[in-house]
């Protein structure tokens, strides 16, 4: 039961670090609170499902999933630089609207996948063909590190470019960014884009992984991305977008193997999920402040 | 090479907190032109440099460099040609990512949009060499987050980020204004060096008289968002305190007061 729970805590852990990666790009990188996720999320699913079931290949699928995430980061990047609204609202208006979008592009709240092709019959096929002797219960493992795997490579490769500092400026000190040239607009506009771009990414992923899509499944993605970043933080600190980036990975897998064992030992029912990761969150929020109050008194602060 | 033309501005017009800054303030820089810039509370001393920065538009007026009509181009394309730095150290740098990190930003100032590598081992060489120059030992703290740094390595690193590509103005906002004595000398010493050896047309705003008068070929005085003194060449040479505050006097009819303004 151990090597299952923890096997499969991995792999969703895995797979909703895209998720998580894409919640850090917003949150910490351009200190931008972003709410389009609990949309964006559904909507790589809606996507994919979508194109598959209509005979499409199942990585065209995933790649047009892609992109409409991109699209909805893209509309509330231009609701809040170019309509001036705020960020929470943007991404709340944007969220809000993707529910209806989602519903159009399925037709109907849920798609069942179990008898259609998706990347991993694909895999499947392609490895049983090749190496007969592969045990296929890990082909899902085996997908979810290489794309996790893929996603943080490049992520950490792309804040290393000039754009990626830009990026990584934004966040940290507009005014300066832009006494040195950047359309601190633009910027967002990009941040948000690859960050709903991989929210969405793994929510096509999912879809395909859990066999099906449904118009909720994105209620309270924020939250576990949130929670994922927070872990991260915790074990790793901000020493380098690389250690950074990994913690978020590793967060997000403890954050499943948590809720796994959770729901394994019947502390909790499924539908209690949402209640126990708000906590977990608030926890992890105040904690550090309880700590840090604590310390002050004891210790002055280094910056005094 | 800079003017400014007939400028007004208004802030929160319409509302009980409305503000009128200027109404029609001119000023015409000279190439190679270092100007300090001293004023009482609320002269508009920061307005100006925001103005010609492009923080904010202006009402009416015109702003022009080298013959070119800038007064609608906004903050960031402005920053190809305008260097700043800023009176809070905290505002110049990025505090979470290392100082080659920030470097690398002001050295593809206005390229910064591509997806070329931020640092190569040739900007790594350049940027150690433009360190080693202000001997503060920040060259062999490339790869250190610049939180770490203290508010006058911040300050001299941002002095370079604002140099490193000669800008065609560089604008100074009482950069050494929340710095101790000591540090304000080293920072203004190595500003009176950039300035000098690059050959940078410069604004500086200061609350320091003595700076005021000791840099820089001109002294422009603020007053109700008016230039009252604008000083130069050889009776800016033999300027002393008293004289000015004398001369400010005579032309106001009233004693320069600033809070923060320091005699010595």
């Amino acid at each position: 039961m151990w090597l299952n729970l923890i096997l499969k805590s991995v792999e969703q852990g895995l797979v909703f670090a895209i998720m998580a990666l894409g919640v850090y790009i917003t949150l910490k990188i351009l200190n931008f609170a972003d709410l389009t996720v609990d949309g964006s999320f559904p909507l790589g699913a809606a996507v994919a499902a979508s194109l598959i079931v209509s005979g499409h290949s199942p990585f065209m699928a995933t790649a047009v999933a892609v992109l409409a995430g991109a699209l909805a980061g893209l509309i509330t990047g231009a609701l809040n630089t170019g309509a001036k609204i705020s960020e929470l609202l943007s991404g709340i208006l944007t969220m809000t609207s993707l529910y209806s979008i989602n519903l159009r592009i399925m037709g109907r709240p849920n798609i069942p996948l179990l008898n259609e092709p998706t990347i991993f019959t694909g895999l499947e096929e392609f490895i049983k063909g090749r190496f007969p002797g592969f045990p296929v219960d890990y082909i899902y493992l085996i997908t979810f590190l290489l794309l996790t795997g893929a996603v943080e490579l490049m992520l950490v490769l792309f804040l290393k470019t000039q754009l990626g500092l830009s990026l990584r400026a934004t966040g940290d000190n507009p005014q300066m960014i832009r006494s040195q040239g950047v359309n601190t607009n633009l910027t967002k506009i990009i941040g948000l884009c690859i960050s709903n771009a991989l929210i969405s990414l793994s929510g096509a992923v999912v879809a395909q992984y859990q066999g099906f899509s449904d118009v909720g499944m994105g209620v309270g993605t924020i939250i576990a991305g949130i929670a994922s970043v927070i872990i991260g933080d915790a074990l790793f600190g901000e020493r380098s977008v690389l250690t950074s980036t990994l913690g978020v990975i590793l967060g997000s897998i403890l954050y499943r193997f948590a809720i796994s064992l959770v729901l394994s030992f019947r502390l909790a029912q499924a539908s209690d999920l949402k209640l126990f990761t708000a906590i977990v969150v608030v926890i992890a929020l105040t904690v550090p402040r309880f700590k840090n109050l604590m310390r002050g008194a004891i210790i002055p602060s280094e910056r005094g | 090479m800079l003017f400014l033309e007939n400028i007004s501005k208004t802030f929160n017009p319409g509302t009980p907190n409305e503000y009128k800054v200027f109404d029609g303030l001119s000023l015409e820089v000279k190439e190679g032109d270092f100007i300090t810039v001293i004023g009482s509370n609320g002269a508009g001393k920061s307005t100006l440099l925001n103005i010609i920065a492009g923080v904010f538009p202006v009402d009416s007026g015109k702003i022009q460099l080298d013959g070119e009509n800038i007064t609608n181009l906004p903050e960031h394309r402005r920053a190809a040609f305008i260097g700043r730095v800023f009176q809070d150290p905290m505002l110049g740098t990025c505090p979470s990512m290392t100082v080659e990190e920030n470097l690398s930003l002001a050295y593809s100032r206005c390229r910064n949009i591509s997806l070329r590598w931020g640092i190569t081992a040739k900007n790594r060489q350049i940027f150690r060499n433009y360190l080693a120059r202000i001997s503060l030992g920040l060259e062999d703290r490339l790869t250190e987050k610049v939180r770490s740094l203290s508010g006058g390595q911040r300050q001299a690193l941002t002095l370079i980020m604002a140099t490193m590509k000669k800008p065609r103005i560089l604008l100074l906002d009482e950069h050494t204004g929340a710095l101790d004595p000591k540090t304000a000398m080293v920072v203004n010493d190595l500003t009176q060096r950039i300035v000098k050896e690059e050959k940078i047309t410069t604004i500086m705003v200061t609350h320091n008289l003595e700076d005021a008068i000791r840099m820089g070929n001109r002294l422009l005085m603020m007053h109700h968002g008016k230039i009252v003194l604008d000083i130069r060449g050889k009776e800016k040479a033999s300027m002393t305190i008293e004289r000015l505050l004398k001369k400010f006097e005579e032309v106001q009819g009233e004693k320069f007061a600033e809070d923060r303004i320091m005699l010595a």
